[in-house]
């Protein structure tokens, strides 16, 4: 995992949990559902792989029976500015967010279901976009536009509509930075041409 | 000079010529022909082999796509419809869409966004019905994608052929390829039968039943855009798309040449071309030029734009723009 | 209109009388033709993919034939020229060859243009009113007119010319003279138009440049009278026609001259392309010297380059004012060219691909039998024109075989 920008980041990465005060706390175990992800598109491009790059929880968690609600164990746990050790739970989370240092800069600090604007009003889960758009106005602008980001479905809004991904469908809202993905299969050199090069390892990324 | 015998045509052989024939001439002439026509049968054996119904009468009669009345498309497309079911399996369908009342298509390309990882290829291979030898064989995939390298934009030390594990990889930067159906367009101007043309909304486009495969359109391209078919296009039966417009991802005979037309069957209806549908990182931007809303028009009007090969001058639809 | 009849019938009798060589000759050309024939028609039924091209490369050996062909077929008014605007006499007797040559290899380009299609039964799309013809605006239109026009010219004048003979009349002048100098025009321009082709891909920058056509006429104008060179002397030594030295020697001063301007022309080409260092002489540096690890036409370039050189050097120097090495600079100077024109205009043409991909290009096999079927029917062609022709020429076969003919003076019209 990249490692975080700053020491004074409240999430470290993995490191033991002191174990002494907090063993007498059970936390439930939960199995996590494979989440329904949103449709993107039309139904009947299925041959076309329009799978956004990230998967989201949405609110289909909800649907799913589960209420997978963040402050069934947040009436507990006040959240806070900073931390001094390692935290129990969350800790498959890395803060990686160049700047952004802290979870209660987007987080609410008392609805955990909720996001936090500059005022410290609520911004609902639904409208994350917004919540992005506090610092990154110019591209919320871009995306508003339908430069920023994919669309899939109808470019002409009379004959249909069209999907737009948001934000946090292809960033993650903890580690944005896109990573690298496997290219799909290259342009081979044509089996009718002469003289086919010899080495075509996956590191011949030379000029052919 | 006439009396040497080594020297073929002498006077005796002349006299021959204004003689009657004779029966022995006949009959050697006879032989001789008949060994003639053998030779030329055995010659044109492998004929015998063209797949029935490739060459029809009425393939050769049908006129340009211009001149058809809807009557005569209408007839044409479940020929068309028909005979490929016949040959591949799946009955398609076929539809031919006119361009609609003031839409001039527009296609953009945030270079900064791209990070090659060639989705879009394969997903034009997958919507527009190319032959490929193998899944993995984007070889007539109407989109190249080129790996360049940062600090300039030379096409002469890029590749196609990069194959990392990943990418984006360091230093480079990516550039996909297309037909970028130029206002000016060179290969319109050269084909000498006119089977490609502008249409009103801006795709070149290519009548696949006129064209008779001189390729010269595609010497004329500067952006290598276009593909022919050099042998009946092979498609898995389950990988074909059924939904085919007349110009532009139907199944193509051999010998002819296709090449992208911002897959005018869906564009034409309202929705994306499928290159765009796919693109993680959302690098690619399509919509009408003339509608002054319309995201490409929002990206001509405040990114940095960029047209490749702008010395050439073909006035593309094509733009490469870059964010940051 | 019976007479006509009559001296077809005979022509078609004597196309098949003949000694030994002639049968055997005309035997293996019609099997090498045949054999291509087959070629071709496996590439009807299988498609391009039977030959060597590519995406990439999608022009080849039939279309550099064809390239080299529309030269050597214009070559032919090197002959007209000498005879009727500067009136050399001796050079009469043999600008019939010329043109009959000029008919045999115009009727191989229009041959090495269809085997080049992907869809040949196509072909009267280009003909109005059956097609659609993109005139003006597409150059191969252009050329489409012009060879066929050329053809039909030729056709004309050869067979005009022939039957006066046959009928031992004067052929009158307004019948032919016209046509022999719009034949001048026209040569040109074929070669010219072809030139064309490829000088207006504003794409391609190898090809975008004048100096295009200009190499395309000098070279051509040294390809068409070497061939003729060495095809006059075995016409002098299988026929009854005998063609003297002062044609040969006349075609020989045309070639230096001609050599002269197509070297000093590459030079300029050389001179442009790498005194400064551009992308745009991306496909001369593969030509010349290989590009991104390919050099597959390196070889070829350097002895065309060489080839033509000692054909420059034989032709000025005193040597090929005798026969023998006036032969070794033809031979030297048509494999030169043809390789030149050929391989060193086409092909890097398409290397690297505008996006800058490099795939190199070499025909198949069933390719070079296509084009060794053609190369065989034009000869077979022009064996056969020759063969009827100089009977006639000569005077032996006549509308009236009683007189007897004058050997000393064969252009001789009585």
């Amino acid at each position: 995992m990249p490692p975080s920008s700053s020491s004074r980041s409240p999430l470290a990465s993995t490191a033991n949990p002191s174990s002494a005060t907090d063993s007498k706390l059970q936390l439930p175990v939960v199995a996590k559902p494979d989440p329904k992800q949103p449709a993107v598109g039309l139904a009947s491009d299925g041959h076309l792989d329009k799978t956004p790059p990230r998967k989201t929880k949405g609110l289909d968690l909800v649907k799913a029976g589960w209420s997978y609600n963040c402050m069934e164990c947040h009436k507990l746990f006040p959240a806070r500015w900073h931390y001094e050790g390692a935290l129990n739970e969350h800790k498959d989370i890395t803060l990686d967010h160049g700047n952004n240092r802290f979870c209660l800069n987007c987080h609410h600090a008392t609805n955990r279901t909720a996001f936090v604007d500059y005022d410290g009003s609520e911004i609902a889960e639904a409208d994350v976009v917004l919540l992005c758009a506090k610092c990154h106005g110019t591209i919320h602008r871009d995306w508003k536009a339908g430069v920023h980001g994919r669309q899939n479905g109808y470019w002409d809004a009379r004959q249909g509509d069209k999907t737009r991904l948001r934000c946090i469908q292809c960033h993650d809202p903890h580690s944005p930075k896109f990573k690298p993905i496997a290219p799909l299969p290259p342009l081979k050199y044509p089996a009718r041409g002469a003289n086919p090069p010899q080495a075509q390892t996956a590191q011949h990324s030379d000029k052919h | 000079m006439s009396d040497d015998s080594h020297h073929d045509v002498s006077p005796k052989t002349i006299e021959q010529v204004y003689k009657p024939l004779t029966r022995r001439t006949f009959l050697k002439g006879a032989a001789a022909s008949m060994v003639g026509m053998a030779g030329l049968m055995a010659a044109l054996k492998p004929l015998l082999e063209l797949e029935k119904g490739e060459i029809t009468l009425e393939g050769l009669l049908r006129k340009h796509y211009r001149e058809l009345g809807p009557e005569e498309l209408r007839k044409i497309i479940g020929l068309i419809s028909e005979k490929t079911e016949r040959e591949y399996g799946v009955r398609p369908n076929l539809h031919d869409r006119k361009p609609s009342e003031g839409v001039e298509f527009g296609y953009a390309l945030n270079l900064s966004r791209c990070v090659g990882c060639r989705k879009c290829a394969h997903a034009c291979l997958k919507e527009n019905n190319q032959s490929r030898d193998d899944a993995s064989d984007i070889e007539m995939s109407y989109i190249r994608v080129l790996e360049m390298n940062q600090g300039a934009i030379n096409l002469e030390t890029s590749t196609a052929y990069y194959n990392p594990t990943a990418v984006p990889q360091k230093d480079k930067y990516y550039m996909p390829v297309q037909c970028h159906q130029c206002r000016q367009s060179p290969c319109t101007k050269v084909c000498p039968v006119q089977a490609t043309w502008q249409e009103k909304d801006g795709v070149v486009v290519v009548d696949y039943d006129w064209c008779i495969g001189c390729r010269y359109c595609m010497a004329a391209c500067p952006y290598d855009a276009r593909r022919f078919n050099y042998k009946k296009p092979t498609i898995p039966k389950q990988a074909i798309n059924p939904n085919q417009g007349y110009l532009s991802n139907r199944i193509r005979p051999k010998g002819v040449v296709e090449k992208c037309t911002f897959c005018l069957h869906r564009t034409r209806d309202g929705k994306y071309p499928a290159c765009l549908e796919v693109c993680p990182t959302g690098a690619r931007v399509f919509g009408n030029l003339l509608d002054p809303d319309s995201e490409i028009n929002y990206v001509l009007n405040n990114k940095r734009v960029y047209i490749l090969k702008e010395d050439v001058g073909t006035l593309p639809r094509f733009y490469y723009f870059f964010d940051k | 209109m019976k007479d006509y009849i009559t001296f077809l019938f005979r022509v078609w009798r004597l196309s098949f009388q003949g000694g030994w060589r002639f049968y055997s000759w005309m035997t293996v050309l019609t099997v090498l033709s045949l054999i291509g024939l087959r070629a071709w028609a496996v590439q009807v039924v299988d498609g391009l993919q039977t030959t060597g091209l590519t995406n990439q490369v999608s022009w080849g050996a039939y279309i550099a034939n064809f390239t080299f062909l529309v030269g050597v077929a214009a070559a032919a008014v090197m002959l007209v020229i000498p005879a009727y605007i500067y009136k050399k006499e001796h050079m009469h007797e043999v600008v019939l060859f010329g043109e009959m040559m000029a008919i045999a290899v115009i009727v191989m380009c229009l041959l090495f243009v269809t085997v080049d299609l992907g869809h040949p039964d196509r072909f009267h799309h280009m003909i109005p009113p059956f097609g659609v013809f993109n005139f003006p605006g597409s150059i191969l239109s252009w050329d489409v007119i012009v060879l066929n026009g050329y053809l039909l010219l030729n056709l004309h004048i050869v067979g005009y010319l022939l039957y006066c003979r046959y009928r031992r009349q004067a052929p009158t002048k307004r019948f032919y003279i016209p046509f022999v100098f719009l034949s001048i025009a026209w040569a040109v321009s074929i070669h010219t138009v072809t030139a064309f082709l490829y000088v207006g891909l504003a794409g391609r920058t190898y090809w975008h440049h004048p100096l295009v056509p200009s190499r395309f006429l000098a070279s051509a104008f040294v390809a068409g009278p070497a061939l003729m060179i060495l095809t006059f002397q075995v016409i002098r030594r299988v026929t009854r026609f005998w063609i003297g030295d002062e044609p040969i020697f006349t075609l020989r001063m045309i070639m230096t001259v001609a050599m002269v301007i197509n070297m000093f022309l590459l030079g300029c080409e050389l001179f442009t392309e790498f005194y400064y260092p551009t992308q745009h002489a991306a496909a001369a540096q593969y030509l010349y010297f290989g590009l991104h690890g390919h050099s597959g036409l390196v070889p070829w370039i350097w002895t065309a380059i060489g080839l033509n050189t000692l054909g420059l050097g034989l032709l000025v120097a005193p040597v090929s004012r005798r026969i023998f090495g006036l032969n070794i600079a033809c031979v030297a100077s048509f494999i030169g060219i043809w390789t030149e024109k050929g391989m060193g205009l086409i092909i890097p043409g398409f290397v690297p691909t505008p996006l800058g991909q490099v795939v190199e290009y070499l025909p198949s096999l069933n390719e070079t039998l296509v084009c060794l079927g053609i190369w065989a029917f034009g000869a077979l062609l022009y064996s056969w024109m020759v063969h009827v022709a100089i009977p006639i020429m000569n005077g032996s076969l006549s509308a009236h075989p009683n007189f007897s003919p004058n050997p000393a003076n064969p252009s001789e019209t009585l």
